[in-house]
């Protein structure tokens, strides 16, 4: 019994030993540089002022937040983990486009609607306003309309 | 002194531009009086002497120093320059208010001086919608934002602006007044801002005068071509230094704001951005109407457009609206402005559809070709409103709504309008390639291909050789394959009237460049327009796929390397005290290519102790070629210290032909806009013959 408890403090042992070095690995080995934090940072908007994104912004509560982002890659973090953080802690209105489902579709969707009823509007009145289909006798030249127009633009 | 006269002399301003509506209305549509007519015009005439006074007295106080008067109080200190003494009159919303009212009235007035005779039916009621304009802007003046309050002590001690004197009130000791004056914003301190803001303001305001005789249409029934004549012009006029505003404020950007380009899409910039759209699309469309007699209702619609979307730019950037949807309700101005933008819209928007209703409005003629010009320039106004929507939606409509029914703020940012902009502008320049070579009426694909073979080919040759230079990015290299054409087109069509002229004239080149361009500045001057934009399309899509960055800390004799630039840390000179009082950082640095030096770059953070909103700001070292500009800047949270400081430094592949463009879209405005005779000299002549002997028999 003693001898096989010992058996098992020893697995531990190995076990620990062997996963220590590579846990340190893991923190110290990952080196964030400032362009990784700028790369991500300037994805993200100050939630203080308006209309600023991180990688920009002086005020000192931006450092702090560049900062965090700093601390989340050394841990490992994804971009896609950083953002959702920020978004779960300050809103959707530290991202260019809001990751909430409703909003996103909003945001991206609306204008395009938009568009597309004023595009269907002008097909219409362009429709209804083509002449009735009667035949319109082109002169045929040799030349083409535009030529004929610049031509005669440029004999004057 | 200055303030009283200032005040005196807005007030009857703001009286003048009251009179001079009501007399011209009541002259011209019930007591058909021309004297009350005239009486009208010489009042706004009037109004802008005494703008002028008014204007000239508020410059004055701000050069010599009357720190009583609270906006002199407000936008200067005793250390600041000259030259920024002068630029104060537009640093803060009282001054910048009148300075508006005053560009107002020049514009009313030089119309008046103009277009009295060519246009004297419509006159009259341009005059009043003109004048109502500026009384509204001077009733802000002198109600809500009023440049001439002085400061005054009252019994209890307490500090007060106000335009005359409280009860019992003294006056503050001047000494004290000019220690604890603010200055002006740092952001304002740069040469730019001499400059980009009277163009943006002229470019808003000269929109005045399209809107007005459009308006003066409406009202008194005489919708022919007569106004879009007189507007058109005008609409250029406003066009050009909208155009210039814009560039000269993204030249700001680039150079003070320290982020490393020259468009943020901050909703500030996109609201100046929206009328030159709607601006945009009016030149195009009225050109329509004026060669076919078609799209009249929505040419009124522009032109009403693109004023409105002034006025909701002016609203949204003054009254708090960019910084939160809620503070416009707070702002002194937020209402007035709203209310005024409304009414103007709805008036406008009504006058239309009654007009409509009443069919006085109709086509002369009907589409008859998907491929005719004016097709193709209805294609074209369609995308610049879709641009206009997508904008204003992510700007100013997807916050609001978010806010007011979803209850959460968001901010849409570069993303969103990268995304939904891009398509429609390669759109938009793919429709530039193809218009001009169109006809008017009927017109074919295959003579439209016929047209397009060479400026194609050179296209598909450029693309080619950006391939081979490097450029292997299939966004890129389709974005410069829609850009292009436009550019080539512009100068094809050019080089073909030149050829044409030359084998008619006999004449060498440079000559007959300057025949054809002179006898038709107006298309050649839209060519060279598209020739700008295209370079600047060049310049956008160079900087924005391709701009690279980085950030490091260096310490004194380190380099960092990018891009084949190498760039060595020297020194920092610390605590540099300029003449203005501000405290400058300096970092001293040489740059190398290819182990050649090329350059020394100082990068520095300028800070402001005086200054009580933003204090601090980083002013970029730059080095520019045509291929790029290296563009550093010292970055201002991190420690600066004399033996390291952390730097961030932008590759920006071909930017400057962002400004070279603008240059080349300014000289074609000037051209496109140059007054010409509308008849050949030949036909002149004739017709002077035929009247001389006319008059002998």
């Amino acid at each position: 019994m003693t001898q096989s408890m010992n058996w098992r403090y020893l697995l531990m042992f190995l076990v620990l030993a062997l996963s220590v070095p590579s846990m340190v690995w893991a923190q110290d080995g990952i080196v964030v540089t400032d362009d990784q934090v700028n790369a991500i940072a300037q994805k993200l908007y100050c939630p203080v002022c308006e209309n600023i994104t991180l990688d920009t912004c002086g005020t000192s509560a931006c450092a702090d937040w560049r900062y965090e982002i700093r601390l989340q890659l050394e841990q490992g973090k994804t971009e896609v983990q950083i953002t959702e953080d920020f978004v779960r802690r300050f809103g959707d209105r530290v991202v260019g486009t809001p990751l909430d489902p409703l909003l996103r579709a909003m945001s991206l969707y609306v204008p395009w609607i938009l568009v597309a009823a004023a595009l269907i509007g002008v097909a219409f009145v362009l429709l209804k306003r083509r002449p009735a289909q009667t035949p319109v006798v082109v002169q045929a030249t040799d030349r083409s309309h535009y030529d004929d127009l610049f031509e005669q633009d440029l004999s004057n | 002194m200055l303030a009283e006269i200032g005040l005196i002399a807005a007030l009857f301003a703001f009286i003048a531009a009251i009179y001079a509506i009501i007399v011209s209305v009541y002259g011209e549509r019930f007591a058909h009086s021309e004297a009350m007519v005239i009486s009208g015009r010489n009042a706004v005439i009037l109004n802008f002497i005494l703008l002028t006074a008014s204007a000239l007295c508020l410059q004055i106080a701000l050069m010599t120093q009357q720190y009583q008067i609270a906006y002199v109080w407000s936008v200067t200190s005793p250390d600041m320059p000259d030259f920024f003494r002068f630029t104060a009159l537009w640093g803060s919303q009282a001054g910048s208010i009148l300075f508006w009212s005053w560009l107002m009235s020049l514009f009313a007035a030089a119309a008046v001086a103009f277009n009295w005779k060519s246009q004297r039916r419509l006159m009259p009621y341009a005059i009043a919608y003109m004048m109502a304009v500026v009384v509204f802007f001077l009733g802000l003046t002198l109600f809500f934002e009023n440049p001439f309050e002085r400061w005054w002590v009252l019994p209890s001690g307490d500090f007060v602006a106000a335009a005359f004197i409280p009860a019992g009130a003294t006056v503050p000791a001047a000494r004290m007044l000019a220690e604890s004056a603010n200055g002006l914003n740092p952001l304002l301190r740069h040469f730019g801002m001499a400059i980009h803001p009277p163009m943006l303001y002229l470019g808003f305001v000269g929109f005045v005068i399209p809107f007005a005789f459009a308006m003066s249409a409406l009202a008194s029934g005489d919708l022919s071509t007569n106004w879009i004549k007189v507007s058109r012009r005008w609409a250029l006029v406003a066009w050009l230094f909208l155009s210039l505003g814009l560039l000269l404020g993204g030249r700001w950007a680039y150079d003070v704001l320290g982020w490393g380009g020259y468009w943020g899409w901050d909703p500030v910039e996109n609201a100046a951005f929206l009328p030159w759209l709607v601006g945009t699309a009016y030149l195009h469309s009225v050109t329509i109407q004026e060669q076919r007699g078609m799209l009249k209702t929505w040419n009124m619609f522009l032109v009403i457009g693109t004023f409105s979307a002034v006025i909701f730019a002016t609203f949204a950037t003054r009254s708090g609206l960019v910084d939160s949807v809620h503070s416009f309700a707070r702002s002194e101005i937020g209402f007035p402005m709203f209310f005024f933008w409304f009414s103007l819209t709805f008036i406008s928007v009504s006058l239309i559809l009654w007009r409509r209703h009443r069919g006085e409005l109709k086509d002369d003629h009907a589409f008859r070709s998907v491929f005719s010009r004016e097709a193709l320039f209805v294609l074209n106004n369609f995308v610049f409103m879709a641009l206009f929507v997508v904008i204003f939606w992510g700007s100013f409509g997807a916050p609001i709504v978010s806010e007011l029914f979803m209850d959460t703020n968001i901010t849409l940012g570069a993303d969103y309008f990268n995304g939904v902009t891009a398509p429609l502008f390669l759109l938009l320049y793919l429709l530039m390639g193809v218009a001009p070579v169109s006809a008017w009426g009927i017109s074919t694909l295959s003579k439209m291909g016929r047209a397009l073979v060479i400026p194609v080919g050179l296209t598909v040759l450029t693309v080619g050789a950006f391939y081979l230079s490097g450029v292997t990015s299939p966004g890129a290299l389709l974005g410069y394959g829609l850009v292009l054409p436009a550019g080539w087109v512009a100068i094809f069509e050019t080089y073909r009237g030149v050829v044409a002229r030359q084998r008619v004239h006999k004449e060498n080149v440079l000559h007959s460049l300057f025949a054809l361009v002179t006898r038709n500045p107006r298309r050649y001057g839209g060519y060279m327009i598209h020739l700008g934009i295209a370079v600047i399309g060049m310049g956008v899509i160079g900087s924005m796929v391709f701009q690279q960055e980085t950030q490091q800390t260096l310490s004194v004799g380190e380099s960092l390397q990018i891009d084949g630039y190498t760039m060595r840390y020297d020194g920092l000179l610390g605590n540099q005290v300029s003449e203005d009082g501000r405290i400058m950082d300096i970092a001293e640095l040489t740059l190398f290519r290819d182990g050649n030096e090329i350059s020394h770059l100082r990068p520095r953070r300028d800070f402001f102790p005086e200054a009580t909103d933003m204090n601090s700001m980083t002013i970029a070292g730059s080095y520019s070629t045509l291929e790029n500009d290296f563009y550093v800047l010292l970055v201002n949270w991190e420690p600066i210290s004399a033996s390291s400081a952390t730097f961030k430094v932008y590759i920006n592949p071909l930017i400057n032909l962002v400004w070279w463009g603008g240059l080349i879209l300014i000289i074609g405005t000037l051209l496109a806009g140059y007054p010409r005779e509308t008849l050949p000299a030949r036909v002149r002549e004739t017709l002077r013959l035929a009247v001389s002997q006319g008059a002998r028999s």
